[in-house]
């Protein structure tokens, strides 16, 4: 008995085959779980070039190695495809009960591939997959979603899908389970070009360790362990906007006016005792007793009905701070729209922070903008536009293609103002301010995100986050670190006081492999083998070291009104580049040695390294970005 | 008074030689405290500029387990014998 159901369901949804097959078991050692996992299959499994919006792409959906037990705060999912916002290489991991789910109806994974002639959803019971017809649910939201297919199903069952922003193909798009989301990257995107809707799992009971006692002996310490953390019951009263004023007003890390200073005036008014006043309730994951999801529901004003599970740090910086918003019933209203539509909170906050800029420098007026005056803080508008941006309505048609698009689209020098990295729009943390974010930001295998590389050490300033020189070596680290978390699906929020011993005590005991037992092999190894690999993807659709790069903004333009961090600019972005790669075995173009591929396990590799360089001189060109 | 002291993600007693600290100052708010650990470990107490008496905010300080964020008057919260201070190691946010 283990953990690992060895069991992978695949869906062929151009010609309706679904069928189980084994995981091997060396795949599952050498790369843990469904960020390495999902890497594996879909390095294999995808040509280069494919259209990311295309039938050849496919969808992987995965859980982690503890999903579905007793542990606390294991039960995320993830989603991994090629990305149609960046052409690259694409993770999104979500809450809520689905990958638990997944994991009970003996599931480890699932691969979408092909697609549909119509719309359609996967129906999930005891590894046994339909794909029925949802007509009935395309142009749905995604609470209407869910709550048909209970209709259908039975209460119980437990749904991800997308909403009309996914079914329209918005650059980012999420996948949403309950109120939980899979937002970054546009993996929402990719399931609506495959015209499926939703994937409902019916399914109960719990997955069993592999030492049943020795894991329960490790979680019930963890459990008083958690009990007694201040962390568990400041995110239970507040969540996880509770960094809102530490980040934005104590430390201004928050990035503020589209990138351009870190002081927001009366950034107060939407910190987390603000949005407590619309609090209803709490709501927690599978089996999790933190419950860091604040029900939040606007009774009066101009925005009273919404309701939302939020918003946590990334909406309150996408909505509010970086786009000068201090209303926080707006922002709520902004998050739920989001939720409902289907679409990434911090890509829409970010893509209308650039309009606000264009709008400001007269690059756009309301003659582009449908009318609309999007002036900074101006949040009616900003409410208007999401829905626009969720609809593919006349400019939300164009914002949702993301900033990068757009930008070209648009000309006029609207590119100095488009805050993203390989096509992802830049999350958080103002990377002047904490310039390990920078370099992680740039070298990340899937473009601007705040779990990618998280410098925890900068973000206490334990380490220097306004030095120039030294972080490489250090988000190499951090960023293996995050591939452990995305293996394990380990949330950092419900696992406040969790060590690495006890964490690596329940791996062995849920699944008995003893290599699990050693943080080198889990954190380390497998961590260089999961980036490696994520890199070669991208190399092999045409990516290369000058695409690991910021916007110019923050190379050139002193951060404003930034307490300690003003008039910073990143002054080193190239020598912090070389330090990461030369401690991650590429070679200064940002390519995986041979030598480091072959310590890796990854000799297979090697050749197409060599093809998409010799590629790349010949043609000069990348490969496949989307073409709709 | 005596104030306790809770770290999380490190030893307070290491880090300030103890698990309570004797507050004699008057008023006895919490940017005393934080003052008097900053002086103890001036590498531990980077949470407290000294220069300009600003909290930075690095860590997430809670006053009986009410977040700073939370408490109506901030660092000018006045002390209670028997209080305790909670000084633990952030984390992002998502």
């Amino acid at each position: 008995m283990t953990t690992y159901t060895g069991k992978l369901l695949r869906v062929n949804l151009s010609t309706g085959a679904t069928a189980v097959e084994p995981i091997p078991e060396e795949v599952i050692t050498g790369f843990i779980g469904p960020r390495g996992i999902g890497l594996k299959y879909l390095y294999d499994e995808l040509k280069p070039g494919i259209d990311p919006l295309g039938p050849e792409n496919k969808l992987f959906l995965g859980t982690g190695v503890l999903s579905g037990t007793s542990g606390q705060g294991f039960n995320r999912w993830l989603v991994t495809t090629k990305s149609p916002a960046s052409g690259a290489w694409a993770k999104s991991s979500c809450g809520a009960d689905f990958g638990a789910r997944l994991k009970i109806a003996g599931l480890d994974a699932i691969i979408v591939e092909g697609q549909a002639e119509k719309p359609c959803y996967i129906y999930i019971e005891d590894q046994k997959a339909e794909i029925l017809d949802a007509a009935e649910l395309w142009g749905l939201n995604t609470e209407e979603t869910q709550q048909r297919l209970q209709q259908w199903h039975g209460p119980k069952v437990i749904t991800a899908c997308i909403g009309p922003a996914g079914e329209k193909l918005a650059k980012y798009a999420a996948i949403v389970s309950h109120r939980r989301t899979a937002g970054r990257c546009g993996v929402g995107a990719v399931m609506g070009s495959k015209n499926l809707k939703a994937v409902t799992v019916n399914a109960s009971g719990t997955a069993v360790p592999h030492d049943l006692k020795a894991f329960n002996d490790v979680m019930r310490e963890l459990i008083a362990i958690y009990i007694a953390h201040p962390r568990r019951k400041m995110l239970a009263e507040f969540g996880v906007a509770s960094s809102v004023l530490k980040y934005g007003r104590d430390m201004q890390f928050s990035p503020v006016r589209n990138f351009t200073r870190g002081r927001l005036d009366d950034i107060e008014k939407i910190g987390a005792p603000e949005f407590n006043r619309f609090k209803t309730g709490n709501y927690g994951c599978y089996g999790c007793m933190t419950r860091c999801g604040q029900i939040r529901r606007v009774t009066e004003g101009p925005y009273a009905g919404f309701q939302t599970e939020g918003p946590e740090y990334e909406t309150v910086f996408s909505f509010g701070t970086v786009l000068c918003n201090t209303d926080p019933a707006s922002i709520v209203a902004m998050d739920a729209l989001c939720d409902l539509l289907g679409i990434d909170t911090i890509s829409a906050g970010v893509c209308i922070a650039f309009a606000c800029e264009l709008f400001e420098k007269g690059i756009i007026s309301t003659k582009d903008t449908d009318g609309l005056d999007l002036t900074w803080g101006n949040h009616p508008a900003f409410v208007q536009l999401v829905q626009k941006i969720g609809k593919r309505e006349g400019f939300g048609e164009l914002l949702g293609e993301g900033v990068k698009r757009a930008a070209e689209q648009i000309g006029n020098g609207a590119e100095k103002y488009a805050m993203h990295v390989k096509g992802l729009e830049i999350p958080g943390y103002e990377p002047r301010s904490v310039k390990g974010y920078g370099l992680s930001y740039a070298v990340s295998t899937i473009g601007a995100q705040h779990n990618w590389g998280r410098p925890f050490d900068e973000l206490t300033r334990t380490r220097d986050p306004l030095t120039d020189e030294g972080h490489g070596e250090y988000i190499a680290a951090v960023a293996r670190r995050q591939v452990m978390f995305d293996n394990v699906l380990e949330c950092v929020f419900g696992n406040s006081g969790l060590t690495a011993e006890a964490r690596n005590q329940l791996l062995v005991a849920a699944t008995g492999i003893e290599e699990f037992g050693d943080p080198a092999y889990v954190v380390d190894r497998v961590g260089e083998r999961v980036l490696c690999l994520e890199r070669a993807f991208n190399i092999r659709e045409g990516f290369s070291r000058k695409d690991d790069i910021l916007p110019d903004r923050f190379l050139t333009e002193p951060l404003e009104d930034a307490g300690l961090a003003t008039g910073e600019i990143i002054r080193n972005l190239d020598g912090l580049i070389d330090e990461y790669y030369d401690v991650s075995g590429y070679t200064r173009d940002g390519i995986p040695t041979p030598q480091r591929l072959k310590e890796l396990g990854l000799e297979k590799v090697t050749t197409d390294m060599e093809r998409s360089v010799k590629g790349k001189r010949a043609t000069g060109k990348r490969r496949g970005r989307g073409k709709r | 008074m005596r104030i306790g002291i809770k770290g999380f993600g490190f030893d307070p007693v290491e880090a300030f030689g103890a698990k309570e600290l004797n507050l004699n100052v008057e008023p006895p708010t919490l940017q005393a405290l934080l003052q008097e650990l900053a002086e103890k470990n001036r590498e531990r107490g980077k949470f407290f500029n000294l220069q300009s008496d600003t909290f930075f905010g690095e860590y997430e300080i809670q006053v009986n387990n009410c977040p700073i964020f939370a408490l109506p008057q901030g660092l000018n919260t006045e002390l209670n014998d028997g209080d305790e201070v909670a000084i633990i190691a952030a984390l992002g946010a998502g």
